[in-house]
């Protein structure tokens, strides 16, 4: 089960900085990779269309491998942003906000992306 | 010379101002350092407040900020500096009075970091041996005087002072994971581990550029993290 309630004294320091070096790492290599296979899509009318061109398997790999590390890379950051600069009364709370929101992203992405290959 | 110097007494004002004070300039030689205009200062106000002891960049008791970066004023040298200077307190720390901060958090940070060497047990016949090799790493992190002005530069340090141990600490605390003849690195290194502690840095650099020992914590820190990442 997933834990919402994010404590500050159960945030990791050592795994969040290798988490967000990896990730940031993979999005430097996919973002040319998305770049270059965006470009060698010939023009499509419908979303449909393009979305049956990009399911590739590799690409559809590459991109929800992407999609999981943009949101720990958005995690990591963004925590330790909150961390430096809302006061300390109600951070739990705000993380936990945070926290819940990147879950709902991750499900509706998720839901997005069954429903764009699913039927394909 | 012009000096702007910060003045502060809680028993009397309720914020800090700023004093304006001149000082001629014959009374000033060529080799003449900020404490010295200081002690002059003194004598045109007695209440004039800072601290000062070996005079001579060893103590690291007169840690202050000097036109907007911290600097010890016993080892800056009046001629390195404009006619306008402006003198404050370290900043992040309270105020005791003018110059003089409480440096209580600064001090309970370093010592949270148990900065002592932790060894095998002491056997009389024989010394904790060192290679020349293994001594040469301590070298850029043992000759800390805990000045502050390192920690009160940071602005991770101003944010959380009683959370992040400070560029200072944390230098202690890699001198002794770094030290050869010390048994406790992973236990040091793991009560190190936490957002709010070595990875609230963010080589800001600030620590780096006022230490006035020339020393690089930021890249102690760094260091830090490297052996966390594969020790731990």
């Amino acid at each position: 089960m997933i834990e919402f309630n994010v404590k500050l004294k159960n945030l990791s320091g050592k795994k969040a900085h290798v988490w967000q070096r990896i990730s940031a790492l993979y999005l430097l290599l996919y973002i040319p990779f998305l770049a270059w296979t965006v470009l060698q899509q010939p023009k499509f009318h419908t979303l449909y269309a393009l979305a049956h061109n990009l399911a590739e398997p590799i690409f559809s790999l590459a991109s929800l491998i992407a999609l999981g590390f943009i949101l720990v890379h958005a995690w990591v950051g963004l925590r330790d942003i909150m961390i430096d600069y809302l006061p300390r009364k109600n951070l739990a709370l705000w993380l936990t906000i945070y926290h819940s929101l990147l879950a709902l992203l991750l499900i509706n992405s998720l839901w997005l992306v069954v429903t764009l290959f699913g039927t394909l | 010379m012009q000096f702007i110097i910060s003045r502060y007494n809680p028993q009397i004002d309720k914020d800090p101002y700023n004093q304006t004070f001149e000082l001629d300039n014959t009374l000033l030689s060529a080799d003449n350092m900020l404490l010295d205009a200081l002690h002059l200062l003194r004598e045109q106000d007695p209440s004039l407040a800072y601290r000062s002891s070996c005079q001579e960049g060893v103590c690291g008791s007169d840690g202050m900020n000097v036109n907007g970066r911290n600097r010890l004023s016993c080892i800056t040298p009046l001629s390195d500096l404009p006619q306008k200077v402006i003198i404050k307190p370290m900043p992040g720390l309270p105020i005791i009075k003018d110059l003089i901060i409480d440096m209580d958090l600064f001090y309970q940070q370093y010592k949270d970091v148990e900065p002592f060497l932790q060894s095998e047990p002491l056997d009389l016949q024989h010394e904790h041996l060192q290679s020349p090799e293994e001594r040469a790493k301590l070298d850029g992190s043992y000759e800390c005087i805990l000045c502050g002005c390192c920690s009160t530069s940071c602005p991770s340090f101003w944010w959380n002072p009683d959370q992040f141990a400070g560029p200072a600490a944390l230098l202690a605390a890699s001198r002794f994971v770094i030290d050869s003849r010390d048994i406790q690195t992973i236990d040091r290194l793991k009560d190190l581990d936490s957002p709010t502690q070595t990875f609230r840095c963010r080589h800001i650099q600030n620590c780096t550029d006022s230490c006035p020992k020339g020393l690089n914590p930021s890249r102690a820190i760094q260091e830090l993290k490297s052996t966390m990442v594969k020790e731990i």
